[in-house]
């Protein structure tokens, strides 16, 4: 599943980043972290990565592979 | 020496380099505070030391502006070391950048900032270990509490050391070292710190209606604490030591200047405040709670930050619409920026909100409410006219931090000092200009040219309220700045023969009153001569429109430059006319249209 349909509160593992958000890698959103979805947000989802928050649009979302 | 400081974003690069240099570069709590190569300069034991500011980026591959002046600095090769600083709490996210610093081959020193905030998270880095794995110094500081920064000066100073080689080709490699080392030289305890005030401040209502109580309650201690004190300077210019001066010319200065300088207090308590709430995080919130309807206006809400800055002054804040992506939505944001009352505004707005009105600080939120709603609807209309697709969002939230009280001083001291410089100066020129026209031809006012220039302005401004001519002079200097407009009041209105002045001592205690009373409850005219003249001047009613036509038309060079320097002249002067149009539009609505 995509990180767009987790639910609130789910602790989730990244399994894929589609190579066009390559940028988000090197804040920590990559293969193998975790992330917890912790807000929606009209467009947006809050997400906890390690100790940073982020805002991220759902369209980015999509493109972000996770798995339980 | 020059020493070049690199960073991921936000952790407190240029706040080091302030504190170590006493310099007095621009602070934020949010990432792309800095977007631009800056320098500060300190001497210490005979060596000179050049400390560069470079934008804060997680990687050097990346296509933005930041990483492209990052990448191209420090490939050039033009600095002797590299201070990497780290935030002791994003340990693993800032390393990935360590690694790529390595491959530069240039000598490094690794600061790991925000040790203060890491401890009390319960996070606990080895930085022995760190320094051994890594062949690089490696140094615990706080740039927020000062701790260890002269050990930073010293680390500096001694023969540079440059950093084991590893090859870590490709970022999955780098990936996996960083991790590594983050499993060893870190151990953290589980902390949600901030988790209670985001349950406030990441709500879309309580956010919104916190952000405004804050907004409201830091206006009414602003004015209750710095009206007193304005009465009295005001007095002391424009009373106490006009009346012992017998030069018209002199006079002239002390009321022109004098008047100015009385609103100091102000000054320094809204830059204050300002900063302080720069530095707490809840900034960039506010970004994320309007992101949704700021894409309405057709931008997204990091354009949000450029606005609020715009609080302090428009022209930095029109300088970091960098920050916001593309071409399109970048215009749109410097277009509405102007519309946020300044701290120059809120000199105006204060000084005639407590002439005129009894509860100045609702008529100080009104004023600051209806400027944004203006430039949401300056946004409104050119998201129709110019229509486009927006890029995805994405913000990093930072945590929330204890402003650092002494920096913020400074800095309002700093903005302070300016002011009082721009007072000596411009305000000083124009005062003289002004006693020169006054004088001309034959010393009596009444038959003055500038009078007679002011009268030929009424003729244009009586529609909206404005019929006195020493008010519609005011206007002419306020081109360039809206800061002129109680200097050349003072000027104006301090015609005439005075009455002997109260004692110094009373008006000094009176002052302490005023300022302790003020906090419990609001009711303190000002009572110089000035005032009561501007008070015979203008009625509520046309004060208000006075304020309402300086709050929508750009009446600052400054401002229209920037934006000129950004979108061209034509745009520049265009949006002057729409902004001249627009004051004048609502002044006259409000003056002839609402009872």
């Amino acid at each position: 599943m995509t990180l767009k349909e987790a639910e609130l509160g789910e602790e989730l593992r990244v399994v894929k980043v589609e190579p066009t958000l390559k940028r988000f890698k090197a804040l920590g959103l990559r293969e193998g972290k975790r992330v917890v979805v912790l807000q929606r947000l009209g467009r947006n989802l809050l997400i906890r990565v390690g100790r940073g928050k982020y805002a991220i649009d759902v369209r980015l979302a999509k493109l972000i592979k996770v798995k339980r | 020496m020059k020493v070049v400081f690199v960073g991921n974003p936000n952790v407190g690069k240029t706040t080091l380099i302030n504190k170590l240099s006493g310099g007095n570069l621009k602070v934020g709590n949010w990432a792309g505070t800095t977007l631009e190569r800056l320098e500060a300069s300190l001497k210490l034991n005979g060596k000179e030391l050049k400390l560069i500011d470079l934008p804060g980026v997680y990687s050097l591959e990346g296509e933005g502006e930041a990483e492209r002046v990052c990448r191209e600095f420090l490939n050039s090769g033009e600095y002797d070391l590299i201070v990497n600083v780290l935030d002791s709490t994003q340990l693993e996210r800032d390393l990935y950048l360590t690694t790529q610093l390595l491959y530069l081959k240039k000598p490094i020193v690794l600061v790991l900032n925000m040790i203060d905030v890491a401890k009390s998270r319960g996070i606990k880095i080895n930085d022995r270990l760190l320094s051994e794995i890594l062949g690089l110094p490696v140094l615990k500081v706080s740039g927020r509490t000062g701790y260890n920064l002269k050990e930073l000066l010293n680390l500096i100073l001694k023969p540079p050391r440059r950093g084991r080689f590893f090859n870590l080709e490709g970022e999955e490699n780098k990936f996996r070292f960083v991790e590594r080392i983050y499993r060893e030289v870190v151990k953290e305890e589980r902390n949600l710190e901030g988790e209670a005030l985001d349950r406030v401040f990441l709500n879309p209502f309580l956010g919104l209606f916190s952000f405004t109580l804050l907004l409201l309650l830091s206006f009414k201690i602003i004015v209750a604490l710095s009206t007193p004190l304005i009465d009295f300077l005001s007095w002391l210019f424009t009373d106490y030591l006009t009346y012992y001066t017998n030069w018209g010319f002199l006079r002239a200065i002390l009321s022109g200047v004098g008047f100015a300088l009385s609103f100091i207090p102000i000054i320094f308590l809204t830059t204050l405040f300002i900063s302080l709430l720069e530095m707490s995080g809840i900034i960039p919130r506010l970004a994320y709670l309007f992101d949704s309807f700021m894409h309405r206006l057709g931008i997204h809400g990091s354009s949000v930050l450029p606005m609020l800055l715009a609080f302090g002054c428009n022209v930095p804040a029109i300088l970091s619409a960098k920050i916001v992506g593309g071409k399109r939505e970048r215009l749109i944001t410097v277009l509405m920026i102007p519309f946020v009352s300044c701290s120059a505004r809120f000199v105006v707005f204060s000084s005639l909100s407590v002439l005129f009105f009894e509860r100045p600080e609702i008529v100080l939120t009104s004023l600051y409410l209806l400027g944004i709603g203006f430039a949401l609807l300056t946004g409104f209309l050119l998201n129709k006219i110019w229509k486009g697709k927006l890029e995805p969002f994405f913000m990093e939230i930072p945590p929330y931090r204890i402003p650092d009280l002494k920096l913020s001083l400074r800095l309002s001291l700093y903005h302070t000092k300016n002011f009082l410089k721009f007072a000596g100066s411009v305000i000083f020129l124009i005062s003289l200009i002004l006693y020169s026209l006054m004088e001309i031809p034959n010393g009596r006012v009444e038959d003055s040219l500038l009078r007679r220039l002011g009268e030929g302005l009424t003729f244009l401004f009586e529609p909206i309220g404005l019929d006195d001519w020493r008010i519609t002079t005011a206007l002419i200097p306020a081109l360039l700045t809206r800061e002129t407009i109680p200097g050349t009041l003072g000027v104006l209105f301090s015609q005439g023969e005075r009455p002997k002045p109260r004692g110094l001592k009373d008006e000094l205690i009176n002052t302490l009153k005023g300022m302790a009373f003020n906090l419990v409850s609001f009711k303190a005219p000002l009572e110089s001569s000035i005032t009561k003249e501007v008070r015979k001047a203008l009625s509520p009613k046309k004060a208000l429109s006075f304020m309402l036509f300086i709050l929508l038309y750009t009446s600052c060079l400054a401002t229209i430059t920037t934006m000129a320097k950004l979108l061209g002249w034509k745009v520049s002067l265009l949006f002057f006319l729409y902004s001249f149009i627009l004051g004048y539009g609502v002044s006259f609505t409000y003056y002839n249209l609402i009872p």
